[in-house]
């Protein structure tokens, strides 16, 4: 079984990405559980999302203790306690950031870069408040993890984008692409 | 008005960016003084106060359960008075949901027994806490989650003033967070008067009016501007008194600015012009008629 | 066809293809997708359903009473403060033998404010004599109203479905969707016999005398009673129709389990994850509370020599509610296990795996079986 935590602000589309690599792992088969932190959810506030995948039927349910996978959307929650508890050696880091010097990372299995802020805005995705990264970070997670091929990302981002559904597709596409694995 | 000096909140607080509840509790506590105690219930005033162990208030607090506020404070009061607090303030903070809908009753039964206490009724027009739904003051034609797109509300907001009006209690005002100071008088004037004093307070609301966070105050002012949220005052349920308020404007910007008047349709526009036409030609009349001593 | 969908989504979608005729919901975390979709679909269209806006749950209680009065099929939603405020339209309901269907999303009871699930909120309205039913799965939340639906029309009983909060209404998984109309074939349109109705006037609920009062009760215990063997006949029907069988009361074990863990709730299934990697262990999975499965459980338990009954609610001074109920249950048995009570998952707090081992180890440590109540570490 794999578990993938996903961290955000509210409002950058966290919970909608832990639910596209959901549904891209259902089609191919998988048995999935996914969940929303919960708790005061205010725009702005660190969010995160969770992910368990399995070849067979997953029953237990709490929350994720020790991911093998943690996904940020902003760099800067590398420092927030609360995002990065459950972190272990055997954990592998993915990280919305233009730099891979310079980052606060303590031992990690695997730790892979890709700049999803960049690529939204060529792509002008974003709100009135945020760059809407959520759908680079899913290209770039099925890229660094080998566990999704970019065509099931593209074809479950093409139904479930509420809007620009071809920048989207774009996104992951290019984060495809450009996520980097930084080694240390 | 003295800023950043005399505040009764602690800086930070769980409301959302651009919320204008935050402002409004802000003025009111400051207004209000520190020999006060708030009773709060579920909703945005309760999460924004924050979670154990953190809390927002520098002044006793205490969260009740929904829809009972009117009947908590009218308790508290009882038991402040006979313990000889006399000059305690309660306040009521309450918001549309617990006012208008689920705290009717106990709302209603305070102001019908003239309970002394300040009610303030923060009002952003939907159940915003559980995630927007609307409530009996969501205005005409506006989406939330249980009147979506295709059907949006199609009820008109509730007069709640008119109702607590009809009790017949010594103060009531309405007060946008876009006029702090003219709020603040507003709530030390009530402060100087024993019995039932209700205050409502509009709260524009980002995340459930869909705006732009930085908009609020903005949006605040184009309500009052164009009456559809006018400011005034009424003294005993029938002395009508109009605050000074800006020249009007139509309401087209204000219900252009958000995106839950999306649907709308020129036609549907003109009736909300109609209708806050109408409603401020009555409140005119009304203050008119209270000067000439006629009401 | 399955789906990705939560516990709530699959809950208003059941509600939906139940095709009740009134609605009547109050937002309350963490039901308020329930109250929102349901809103959707009546919206769009997908639902011919009068949905009223209530403005409390109290209203939305008595809404539904007057909607089932009138002979439609009615629906609610709600969550612990919410249900608490219906406390006194529950006695109402059963006492007129309404069936009304009622899905709580279990979550603790204020004060202080607590979002996460504990039992207490529906665990407190088992003496209004409503059926309960607690589900583990998304796929148990859907199959389980329609069940309920049929269920209460044929024994004129307000039903509960219960799911956790959170763990449960928001985790989202697999769910098999049932046809429509393979659903309309199991749960056709509601036929009540008692209504209002200008046609054939009648007078409901007026006073009445002690003797009459006690023949009423009576009578509902005698109904409650034969609930068991209707249950699991329409559950029979429903598993030759949509291949999916459940039981009031449910054993996972492998041969040779000797303790038994007792729950019920999304707990049973990490209960169950714990069980598949510890074979002395087995679960007993309380599905069916109200009426209470006396003889259900006795037969789970046959081959147990030892039961520990984890109670994600307290009923402060007296204990685990499960536990008693179990206890009471049992006493009447010539052979009597011990029984362990432990209170664990309140709040919502995680109950792992890893807490269950030490659970177990620490019991099986002990020479004597623990008679105090237990206190699962936080």
């Amino acid at each position: 079984m794999i578990e993938v935590k996903i961290s955000g602000r509210g409002g950058q589309g966290a919970v909608l990405a832990s639910q596209v690599l959901a549904t891209a792992f259902f089609e191919k088969g998988f048995y999935v559980q996914s969940f929303p932190s919960f708790g005061a959810e205010r725009r702005g506030a660190p969010v995160s999302a969770f992910l368990r995948v399995d070849s067979k039927e997953i029953t237990l349910r709490y929350s994720v203790q020790s991911p093998d996978w943690i996904v940020l959307f902003d760099a800067n929650l590398l420092k927030n306690p609360m995002v990065m508890a459950g972190m272990t050696g055997k954990t592998s880091l993915l990280v919305n950031s233009g730099v891979s010097q310079g980052l606060d990372v303590r031992e990690c299995k695997g730790f892979y870069v890709v700049d999803a802020t960049s690529i939204a805005e060529e792509l002008k995705l974003r709100t009135t408040s945020f760059s809407m990264v959520n759908t680079a970070m899913v290209g770039a997670f099925a890229k660094a993890s080998g566990l999704l091929d970019l065509e099931s990302i593209e074809r479950v981002i093409g139904e479930m984008a509420p809007v620009k559904r071809e920048s989207n597709v774009a996104a992951a596409r290019k984060a495809f692409e450009k996520v980097k694995e930084v080694s240390r | 008005m003295e800023t950043m000096e005399n505040e009764f909140v602690h800086s930070g607080s769980f409301a959302c960016p651009g919320c204008g509840l935050a402002i409004a509790f802000r003025h009111v506590v400051k207004a209000l003084g520190k020999n006060t105690v708030i009773i709060t219930t579920a909703g945005c005033g309760s999460v924004v106060a924050g979670y154990y162990p953190m809390t927002t208030s520098k002044l006793p607090f205490f969260h009740c359960s929904f829809g009972t506020v009117g009947a908590t404070a009218a308790g508290l009061r009882a038991g402040l008075d006979m313990l000889g607090k006399t000059k305690t303030q309660v306040l009521a903070w309450a918001g549309d949901g617990g006012t208008f809908d689920i705290g009717l009753q106990s709302l209603s039964g305070a102001a019908e027994r003239n309970d002394d206490m300040v009610y303030v009724c923060y009002d952003n027009e939907a159940y915003m806490n559980t995630g927007v739904q609307r409530s009996s003051s969501t205005p005409l034609g506006a989406w939330t989650t249980t009147t979506p797109f295709q059907a949006p509300e199609d009820r008109p907001k509730k007069r709640m003033a008119a109702i607590v009006a009809a009790h017949e209690i010594p103060y009531m005002a309405t007060a946008s967070i876009s006029d702090p100071q003219d709020l603040e008088q507003k709530v030390r004037r009530a402060k100087g008067i024993k019995g039932f004093r209700f205050i409502h307070i509009l709260i524009p609301c980002p995340t459930g009016w869909l705006y732009a966070t930085k908009d609020s105050v903005k949006l605040g002012r184009l309500a009052v501007l164009s009456r559809i949220f006018p400011l005034y005052e009424v003294f005993g349920g029938k002395q009508y008194r109009l605050s000074p308020m800006g020249e009007k404007v139509p309401v087209h910007e204000y219900v252009a600015s958000q995106g839950r008047f999306k649907g709308l349709s020129e036609e549907a526009i003109q009736g909300i012009q109609g209708n806050a036409d109408q409603d401020w030609t009555e409140l005119q009349d009304l203050a008119a008629r209270s000067k000439e001593g006629r009401s | 066809m399955k789906k990705l969908m939560t516990g709530n989504d699959a809950a208003a979608l059941a509600a939906k293809m139940a095709k009740p005729q009134v609605i009547a919901a109050y937002p309350i975390t963490p039901q308020t997708s329930i109250a929102e979709k349901l809103a959707a679909y009546v919206a769009g269209g997908e639902l011919k359903s009068r949905y009223i806006k209530v403005e409390s749950e109290t209203s939305a209680l008595a809404a539904c009473i007057g909607g089932s009065l009138s002979g439609a099929r009615v629906f609610t939603a709600t969550s612990s403060q919410g249900l608490a405020l219906m406390h006194e339209l529950l006695h109402w309901a059963s006492g007129a033998r309404l069936p009304i269907l009622l899905v709580d999303v279990n979550r603790s009871m204020a004060a202080p404010w607590s979002l996460g699930v504990d039992h207490n909120d529906t665990l407190s309205q088992r003496d209004t004599g409503c059926l309960q039913i607690y589900c583990e799965t998304a796929q148990e939340v859907l199959d389980n109203i329609l069940i309920a639906f049929k269920l209460a029309e044929k024994v004129l009983i307000p039903t509960m479905v219960c799911m956790d909060g959170f763990l449960l209404s928001h985790y989202s998984e697999p769910v098999e969707v049932p046809e429509q109309e393979a659903v309309d074939r199991f749960l056709p349109p509601r036929k009540a016999r008692y209504r209002l109705d200008p046609s054939d006037p009648c007078t409901f609920g007026g006073g009445v005398s002690g003797q009459v009062l006690f023949e009423l009760r009576q009578r509902m215990q005698e109904d409650m009673d034969r609930i068991p063997a209707q249950l699991s006949r329409i559950c029979r029907e429903f598993a030759l129709q949509f291949g999916r069988q459940y039981e009031a009361v449910e054993v996972f074990k492998e041969e040779g389990a000797d303790l038994a863990l007792i729950t019920a709730g999304t707990m049973a299934g990490t209960v169950k994850a714990f069980v598949q990697e510890n074979k002395t262990v087995g679960l007993v999975k309380m599905r069916l509370f109200r009426p209470f499965p006396g003889k259900e459980l006795k037969k789970a338990l046959k081959g147990f020599k030892k039961a520990v009954v984890i109670d994600r609610n307290l009923s402060p001074g007296a204990g685990g509610i499960f536990a008693q109920e179990i206890k009471a249950a049992l006493y009447g048995s010539r052979k009597r296990i011990p029984i362990v009570s432990v209170i664990g998952g309140l709040g919502g707090v995680d109950v792992t795996k890893e807490h269950l081992d030490r659970l177990v180890t620490g019991i099986r440590q002990q020479r004597k079986v623990p008679t105090d109540l237990l206190w699962m570490e936080v």
